[in-house]
């Protein structure tokens, strides 16, 4: 009994270094996936009808191409899967067949188009009309699950 | 019962004039005490860890956000058509039944919606949401003259901003069409 006393007063102590652990593994898993996200998610002024009729994403597999453009508004690239094309018929036919070939390999994969809302039509119709077709010759009969990405009703942007 | 008189004794040279006493200078009595001290100063430097845990936690917080910011977009299905792309050939022959189009013009700065249609013309995409709703054939309205599944071209012109093709596509989707196709710019 003397022996117990002698050692002194129990410390308690909190073991740190796992919850440490825990948090960097998680600080690099959200780094990571917010990288993802940002390479997919080009910062945009997007398009915003009101009341609109859009709903949120469903969990389907998806690809998105994003207009990218200068000060002008003018695109001056199409980004998809962190890659970027040139807006002419070349790049275009370069897109399309690249979103062809992703659309052969999961035939329920959805197309997101994000293009700021003051792109002019003309920049956008090619890449429709190219893709549509790319996705048809690949894979016959099939027409590509076009979805339109808009700002919710509810944000500033 | 050492250190009881260690302090005594130091209370009485404080008394007597003397400076100030170190109570905790080793002696022989308190041997054990300041074996105990320099046990606990060889056991090693302590980290503080609290300001590391709280600038990782709030750059977790930072994370989530973001991610969760990233997220927040809706969006206006449709199929592209799968005679050839986006684009319906108004001239096909194949078509069962042919299109509804419906232009979209440019003049000065604002976009004017043309139906080429014997029907009057909407002034904005929420009168064009009212108009093909009344014109949309249901049990409730058995008068009207398109079902909801007609075939509709939406045909912007080549500088009508995005925007706008956009607000026309979600009008008629909000009038309960879901046939609906961009056509290429005229």
């Amino acid at each position: 009994m003397k022996s117990v006393f002698a050692r002194g007063p129990a410390r308690l102590e909190a073991a740190i270094t796992p919850l440490i652990d825990m948090s960097m593994l998680l600080i690099v898993f959200f780094a990571l996936v917010s990288q993802i996200g940002i390479s997919d998610f080009v910062k945009m002024n997007l398009p915003a009808p009101a009341p609109s009729a859009a709903a949120p994403p469903r969990n389907e597999p998806r690809l998105v191409m994003n207009a990218i453009t200068n000060d002008k508004g003018i695109v001056t690239a199409w980004r998809f899967s962190s890659m970027d094309f040139n807006p002419d018929s070349a790049g275009i036919a370069s897109l399309s067949a690249a979103v062809a070939a992703a659309i052969r390999e999961t035939p329920t994969i959805e197309v997101h188009l994000r293009a700021d809302a003051n792109v002019p039509f003309a920049d956008i119709s090619p890449v429709l009309e190219q893709v549509g077709k790319a996705a048809t010759d690949a894979v016959p009969g099939y027409s590509v699950k076009l979805r339109l990405a808009v700002q919710p009703e509810h944000t500033d942007g | 019962m050492a250190e009881s008189v260690s302090i005594a004794a130091s209370l009485d040279l404080l008394a007597r004039g003397a400076g100030p006493v170190d109570l905790f200078q080793p002696t022989s009595d308190d041997a054990p005490v300041a074996k105990r001290a320099a046990r606990r100063a060889r056991r090693g430097i302590a980290l503080n860890l609290t300001p590391m845990i709280d600038v990782t936690f709030l750059l977790l917080v930072f994370f989530v956000c973001t991610t969760k910011t990233l997220d927040r977009e809706e969006l206006l299905r449709t199929n592209l058509s799968q005679r050839g792309g986006a684009v319906v050939n108004p001239t096909a022959l194949a078509l069962d039944e042919p299109p509804l189009r419906i232009e979209l013009l440019r003049k000065d700065n604002h976009t004017v919606i043309k139906v080429l249609a014997p029907m009057s013309q909407p002034d904005s995409f929420e009168q064009l949401t009212v108009l093909f709703n009344a014109k949309r054939y249901s049990n409730e309205n058995p008068s009207g003259l398109f079902p909801s599944d007609h075939p509709i071209e939406l045909a912007p012109g080549k500088d009508v901003p995005w925007n706008d093709a956009v607000a026309a596509f979600n009008g008629l989707v909000r009038a309960g069409y879901h046939q609906i196709h961009f056509a290429g710019p005229q």
